[in-house]
């Protein structure tokens, strides 16, 4: 019988042949943890009496993100521990201001057909690249470091066809919620979902990222795409081309469900305040005032992300009385649309520029909204508090649509603003 | 109630979609609290004479999406506390799925619809099968490899990897 995506990743770290279903051990070819998660799994690492000696230290990477930079002293003081703790053990640091660690990843350690284990939620992402990115508890990373290995139920994979050619002003954004319309928040509980199609070809490993870092709320374990043509040339573009490998499914792999999209259907969606099953299209909430849109984060805070709103803003400003905040996911993006024009046509249109990292997502710091402000957000989950105030209406949206908003100061369909 | 590669309990059917705060209401949970304290109050919400009935060697039978909500490793241990020796449902809550199993107390996937309140079961871990034995139907649940069984005997990750600070088999 022939294997999904993800029993064949699984089954490369694990010993022998393994099957969805199973409770298995499995090798860990990369872990990390932010400075949220990162203090907890050192405490972890202590109690088990597993803190003197990591399994790969030098795969072994702390990162960060979250309060980059530090907003408060406690926090600074956290950072420090880690790198101390880093420095003793022989693990990474990824430093404040390198990015938000699954971006930092996906560009510099991630290869195709790795099992990573993350100790955070948006962890998932790393399936865009054709990895197993596992976010999991503080507990099971500290595991991770210590033994190099983890364990995992191999999830049944429900297939998705990807079929046709998205109109203007459709984004992966749209693609990965109109996925949420369908499946719900636990639609694919226990669930891998496996994309494959003929709209793969055209689908870049940004927007692959994008996608699964939203499907995830689909209660997926796992969101995957291939390793194809598409992560060759984005590993290439990395400097990393010999770290490409094809990774894909047996032809007759068993599949406990099947779901086409055709991309060409689809229209902007956003989702509303506070649930991340609440998706409707953009048109439906079209005209609400707007303080705050937030561009950039884990989920689209790449260089194609910074470029399509930049192109929508090209030659015009921000509406008066709203703040666009723009996150970069990494230097490395914030340095190409530096050389490339992006970032200074978002500045020239009014852009607020933060350090590349997690702290508008997490609401830490730079730019938490004020009590009833609504915010247009780029980001993975909207559930309230986001952002750092619970009295504040947070959408979930694309760039095109962030950025068409941020220039109406009201949610817009950005097709009218494109058309 | 220690976890055996052969187990044998009765079923108490539960339905779907229940969350965390379904199994220990939210009013009493408390990490400061002994989980001990806290098996009076299981399922209060939904049935209260559940908990006074659940015996040693119950097999909890939900149907979907069994244990949503937020991670708390004292909401299974509590349930073990009860005498759950395992939770069988078509599908967990992610956070509720890895606590359990972290704790020790076996949660399985498997086709739970056509089990009955009351239903012997007999639960193969190795084999990955439950055996209803009262119907004599045979349901995979997913095979657990020798070092998951391992710590599930031995009472929980946590003290199997301070024992033997690998996962051995």
């Amino acid at each position: 019988m022939g294997q999904t995506l993800i029993e064949r990743i699984v089954s490369a770290h694990a010993d022998g042949p393994v099957q969805a279903g199973e409770v298995v051990i499995a090798r860990v070819a990369l872990v990390y943890a932010h400075d949220g998660t990162g203090p907890v799994v050192v405490r972890h690492l202590r109690a088990l009496g597993l803190d003197h000696r990591l399994a790969q230290p030098e795969r072994t990477l702390f990162c960060l993100d979250h309060g980059a930079p530090s907003p408060r002293r406690e926090l600074a003081d956290e950072q420090a521990a880690l790198r101390t703790f880093a420095q003793a053990a022989g693990a990474r640091v990824i430093d404040i201001g390198e990015g938000i660690s699954h971006q930092v990843v996906a560009e510099r350690f991630v290869r195709p057909g790795d099992l990573v284990v993350g100790a955070d939620a948006q962890t998932g992402l790393l399936g865009g690249l054709g990895a197993l990115g596992l976010g999991l508890g503080t507990l099971d990373a500290a595991i991770a470091m210590a033994l190099g290995q983890t364990w995992l139920r191999v999830p049944e994979s429900q297939r998705i066809t990807l079929t046709g050619q998205p109109p203007m002003g459709v984004t992966a954004t749209d693609l990965a919620l109109a996925l949420r319309q369908r499946l719900r928040t636990t639609g694919a509980l226990g669930r891998a979902l496996e994309f494959t199609g003929p709209a793969l070809a055209h689908l870049s490993v940004g927007e692959r990222l994008t996608v699964a870092a939203l499907a995830g709320e689909t209660g997926a374990e796992a969101v995957l795409f291939p390793a194809d043509d598409q992560t060759r040339l984005y590993l290439e573009a990395q400097g990393r081309g010999q770290d490409w490998c094809a990774v894909a499914p047996d032809p007759d792999a068993v599949y406990v469900g099947d779901l086409t999209l055709d991309l060409s259907t689809l229209a902007p969606l956003v989702v509303r305040p506070h649930t991340p099953e609440a998706v409707v299209p953009v048109q439906e909430v079209a005209g609400i005032r707007v303080q705050q849109v937030l561009l950039g984060t884990c989920s689209h805070g790449r260089l194609e992300d910074l470029a399509a709103a930049a192109a929508l803003l090209r030659g015009r400003r921000v509406a008066s009385g709203v703040r666009l905040i723009v996150a970069p996911a990494s230097r490395a993006v914030l340095l190409r649309a530096a050389q490339e024009g992006p970032l200074t046509t978002l500045v020239e249109a009014g852009a607020i520029l933060v350090t590349p990292g997690c702290a508008s997502c997490v609401g830490i710091h730079q730019g938490v909204p004020a009590d009833g402000e609504v915010v247009v957000a780029t980001i993975p989950r909207n559930l309230r508090g986001r952002l750092g105030n619970p009295e504040a209406f947070v959408y979930l949206a694309s760039p095109l649509t962030a950025a068409a908003t941020a220039l109406r100061g009201v949610l817009t369909d950005p097709r009218e603003v494109l058309a | 109630m220690t976890v055996a590669r052969l187990m044998h309990g009765h079923a108490y059917k539960l339905g779907d979609d229940l969350t965390v705060a379904h199994i220990i209401p939210e009013r009493h949970f408390h990490r400061r609290r002994p989980p001990a304290t806290l098996v009076p109050v299981l399922f209060e919400d939904l049935d209260p004479t559940l908990a006074g009935r659940l015996s040693q060697g119950a097999v909890l039978v939900a149907g979907r999406n069994f244990g949503l909500g937020p991670a708390d490793l004292a909401i299974p241990t509590v349930l073990r506390l009860a005498g759950v020796c395992a939770v069988l449902a078509l599908s967990f809550g992610r956070l509720f799925y890895r606590n359990a199993l972290t704790v020790g107390l076996p949660a399985l996937v498997c086709e739970t619809t056509a089990i009955q309140d009351g239903d012997e079961l007999v639960l193969d871990l190795p084999a990955g099968q439950v055996i209803n034995v009262s119907t004599g139907q045979r349901l995979p649940c997913g095979r657990l490899r020798p070092a998951v069984l391992r710590w599930l005997e031995e009472g929980g990750l946590i003290p199997y990897l301070r024992r033997h600070r690998a996962f051995i088999a």
